[in-house]
């Protein structure tokens, strides 16, 4: 049995949990913002010690082994340069027709202003696909942000601390992405959210689809370049397909 | 000496948090994060005060929703309910 002072306590903590828990939105993420300044130095010391790391694996790789891989980087270099010259004649080209059909230059997709980032750590929780990223305010992040790596669209800021970002990635469900499935002329408008399996943090929902809408396991699933996410393109494929109960909505899960 | 216990046992629980978040080894080996607070607040249970194990809910609970996106405070009844 709980002792008085036992009830004590927790009715203390009781009650500070439920003040906490009814703080406002803005003030509940200022705080967290704060108490998560306490890791700051802890990711500060992962970050040199990882840099300290990879400094003492430079200074032991051999010799010979440094020559082979700068012959290799020098001669991908060389193919790189020759494709960056194709892709640049292609964007004049680009350019040129653009202003001959008078394009509008202003979206997203007319200069990406890209900053390089590091994941510094991930969500502690299980349920939630989240990464803290080391770029915050002072390097101009902002939420909402899109976040990409080389093979697409990963997902997009949820909150700005100073130094560090913490990112929802794609298959949290509170990262919805306007999609296209199938082919863009004829595709299947719907969105994705996360939560298609627990146990499988590959798999993404597609939901919201017409209930005339006809997919087919293997078909491509990209984003349909509404006013957030134009241009990003991330590729899925439908993978299995089952009617959800309930009205004109249809569920696929995408991988 | 209870003292330093009990500041031994909030610091290990903020390393534990930071722990958790930085360090996938254990996500990537089972398939899901082990968290280190609840074993924690056992130990804190059994062999440390009240005050200390109320404190380190308050604390370790905070330090965790503050890595996540869970709404801040949720884990301190997860852990409160751990050390009753």
């Amino acid at each position: 049995m709980l002792k008085k002072p036992h009830y004590i306590a927790l009715g203390f903590v009781g009650l500070l949990t439920l003040i906490i828990l009814s703080l406002p939105q803005h003030t509940a993420s200022q705080l967290k913002l704060a108490i998560g300044g306490l890791f700051l130095p802890l990711f500060g010391l992962s970050k040199s010690s990882q840099q300290l790391a990879r400094e003492t694996g430079n200074a032991l790789v051999p010799r010979s082994e440094l020559i082979r891989q700068n012959d290799l980087l020098r001669q991908s270099n060389q193919v790189y340069r020759l494709q960056a010259m194709q892709l640049d004649a292609a964007l004049r080209e680009n350019n040129h027709l653009r202003q001959l059909l008078a394009w509008r230059q202003s979206g997203p997709q007319s200069g990406w202003n890209l900053k390089l980032a590091r994941v510094v750590g991930q969500d502690p929780a299980n349920w939630w696909h989240t990464i803290q990223i080391d770029l915050g305010s002072r390097d101009g992040m902002q939420t909402n942000l899109a976040v990409v790596v080389p093979e697409g669209f990963v997902g997009r800021i949820s909150t700005v601390g100073l130094t560090t970002s913490q990112v929802v990635l794609i298959g949290n469900a509170n990262c919805k992405v306007a999609v296209v499935a199938g082919t863009d002329k004829a595709g299947e408008h719907g969105v994705i959210t996360g939560g298609a399996s627990p146990m499988d943090n590959s798999l993404v929902t597609l939901s919201f689809l017409s209930s005339s809408s006809n997919l087919k396991p293997g078909q491509i699933v990209k984003t349909s370049g509404g006013k957030r996410f134009d241009a990003w393109r991330h590729y899925h494929r439908a993978n299995r397909g089952e009617r959800a109960s309930g009205g004109n909505r249809l569920r696929r899960s995408a991988r | 000496m209870n003292l330093l216990n009990s500041i031994l046992i909030l610091l290990t629980a903020l390393v534990g948090v930071y722990l958790e978040s930085s360090y996938g080894g254990a996500r990537h080996l089972f398939g899901a994060q082990i968290d280190l607070i609840p074993p924690l607040i056992v130990y804190a249970a059994l062999r440390s005060s009240i005050v200390t194990m109320a404190i380190l809910a308050v604390v370790g609970g905070l330090c965790f929703d503050s890595l996540s996106l869970n709404p801040l405070g949720i884990t301190i009844c997860r852990l409160c309910r751990t050390s009753q």
